[in-house]
């Protein structure tokens, strides 16, 4: 990773998350954004149109799609199809319930990835955390994606409970010819309710790791990096890219470092009233971001490696960032945080 | 988004890409020859010189050039021997010293696979 040039700042993002609506058919009790019903001032078509204008006048390279649930959108294909038109590429996150065969044909084309959520092998563990009936309706999709030879991810969040089913979820994968993406919990949105009783332990977070190094082909997301061995630093950032790469836009148009991050005290700028390119070069958030330092880790022998994981994870347990991600496996964070799960 | 190889530089005030490479392999590009982004790759310039992205990963793909080549160039509406004379006209460069320099980026990013050269012959 040339580190050099992205501490440096780069004159517009790679990639913007962009939640699309707060509307879900689902009620995930991890749900990083705490989505359910849509919300009051979400972006209409038009202003949606502006905001793709403005990060293509901008060169952005790609939109990661959230939400909510992007397909509960009514204007959503119509949405990426105006995206793709301005040259993004879109990935479109997804909980995989509502694609039938017209979306999986709308969606088939070189500018798109899907990623299907997925937090179990088997309705029964899939289901406890995402909702009955899910599963099912979840590899219905996933069979439609299949059949357009559509590229597609599975991703599952790291629980106490999916760590348990990780081999038969990397196996259903590749029955669905879909690659395996483990992301880590962060306890955001609704995740803050859960994070007690879902988070790894320790223990579990070591175990993971073994699990990773044996299953290389196996990504990790956007900071998974401070939980991985050393031969897997190549796979991945090795440093949050929030505010250097990426940012977050919210259903709202509210500009944020990253989707975990999306607090009142983070918020840069509102599109599409602001322009967006200053909000990216000038924001007092996003400079204080980058100039961001984890200074307890630097000397320890992995901060090239994570350069102190994931700040949105530090500031969500421990209410400031500057702070070591309380996931390290190095041991370097006291056993005195107040960490949900720690064995 | 997966990070990419980067090309790494030394400083250099003159010439903002470093590469090392030689005569030779300059003279074996062609002089008629347009150069267009592969399938999937965007760029776009930065401080440093360019920035590509390529879908396939993706990936991400720093080229420390500064302002040597601008991403105008891998439209395919200039040749390699008009934009070494754009470059040296506008920088007051030997040609020699230039063409070895834009010789060495286009192999490295046909190697990466991001750009395509055809003659226009």
């Amino acid at each position: 990773m040339s580190n050099q040039y992205v501490e440096r700042g780069l004159s517009a993002p790679v990639n913007v998350t962009w939640e699309v609506t707060y509307a879900c058919n689902l009620a995930c009790v991890h749900c990083l954004s705490d989505s359910g019903a849509r919300r009051n001032g979400e972006l209409t078509t038009e202003e949606c149109r502006k905001v793709i204008d403005a990060m293509a006048a901008n060169k952005v390279f790609q939109f990661s799609i959230g939400g909510g649930e992007p397909f509960v959108r009514s204007d959503f294909m119509d949405l990426m199809d105006y995206a793709h038109e301005k040259g993004i590429v879109t990935c479109i996150s997804t909980n995989g319930t509502m694609i039938d065969d017209e979306i999986a044909r709308r969606l088939a084309h070189n500018l798109v990835y899907i990623q299907v959520s997925l937090d179990g092998a088997r309705p029964q563990s899939n289901d406890a955390i995402r909702g009955r009936g899910s599963f099912r309706k979840a590899l219905r999709g996933l069979e439609c994606l299949k059949k357009r030879d559509i590229e597609v991810s599975i991703n599952t969040v790291l629980t106490r409970l999916s760590i348990l089913e990780l081999d038969a979820l990397a196996d259903l994968a590749a029955s669905l010819g879909a690659k395996f993406r483990v992301s880590r919990f962060r306890p955001s949105g609704r995740g803050k309710r859960s994070w007690g009783h879902l988070n790894v332990s320790r223990k579990q977070m070591l175990s993971f790791s073994d699990w990773l190094s044996d299953h290389m082909s196996v990504s990790t997301g956007d900071s998974f990096f401070s939980v991985t061995h050393e031969d897997r630093k190549s796979l991945g950032l090795n440093m949050c890219g929030a505010c250097k790469l990426t940012c977050c836009v919210s259903p709202l148009g509210e500009v944020y470092p990253c989707a975990f991050l999306q607090e009142n005290e983070f918020l840069a700028g509102k599109l599409p009233e602001e322009a967006f390119a200053p909000v990216w070069m000038n924001s007092p958030v996003f400079q204080s971001f980058r100039e961001l330092e984890i200074r307890s880790c630097e000397s320890c022998d992995r901060f090239e490696l994570c350069h102190g994981g994931c700040p949105a994870i530090a500031y969500h347990t421990q209410k400031r960032l500057g702070l070591p991600d309380p996931g390290c496996l190095a041991n370097c964070v006291s056993p005195k945080m107040p960490l949900s799960g720690v064995a | 988004m997966e990070s990419a190889g980067s090309i790494r530089s030394r400083p250099n005030t003159r010439f903002p890409a470093p590469w090392v490479g030689n005569r030779s392999e300059s003279k074996a590009m062609r002089s008629n020859f347009v150069y267009r982004l592969a399938g999937g790759v965007q760029v776009r310039r930065e401080e440093f010189g360019l920035l590509f992205y390529d879908y396939r990963g993706p990936r991400l793909h720093f080229l420390p050039s500064k302002d040597l080549v601008d991403v105008q160039f891998f439209d395919g509406q200039k040749t390699h021997s008009e934009l070494i004379e754009s470059i040296c006209a506008e920088h007051d460069w030997p040609k020699g010293l230039v063409s070895d320099k834009v010789n060495q980026i286009l192999e490295l990013l046909k190697t990466k696979g991001l750009i395509h050269e055809q003659s226009v012959c």
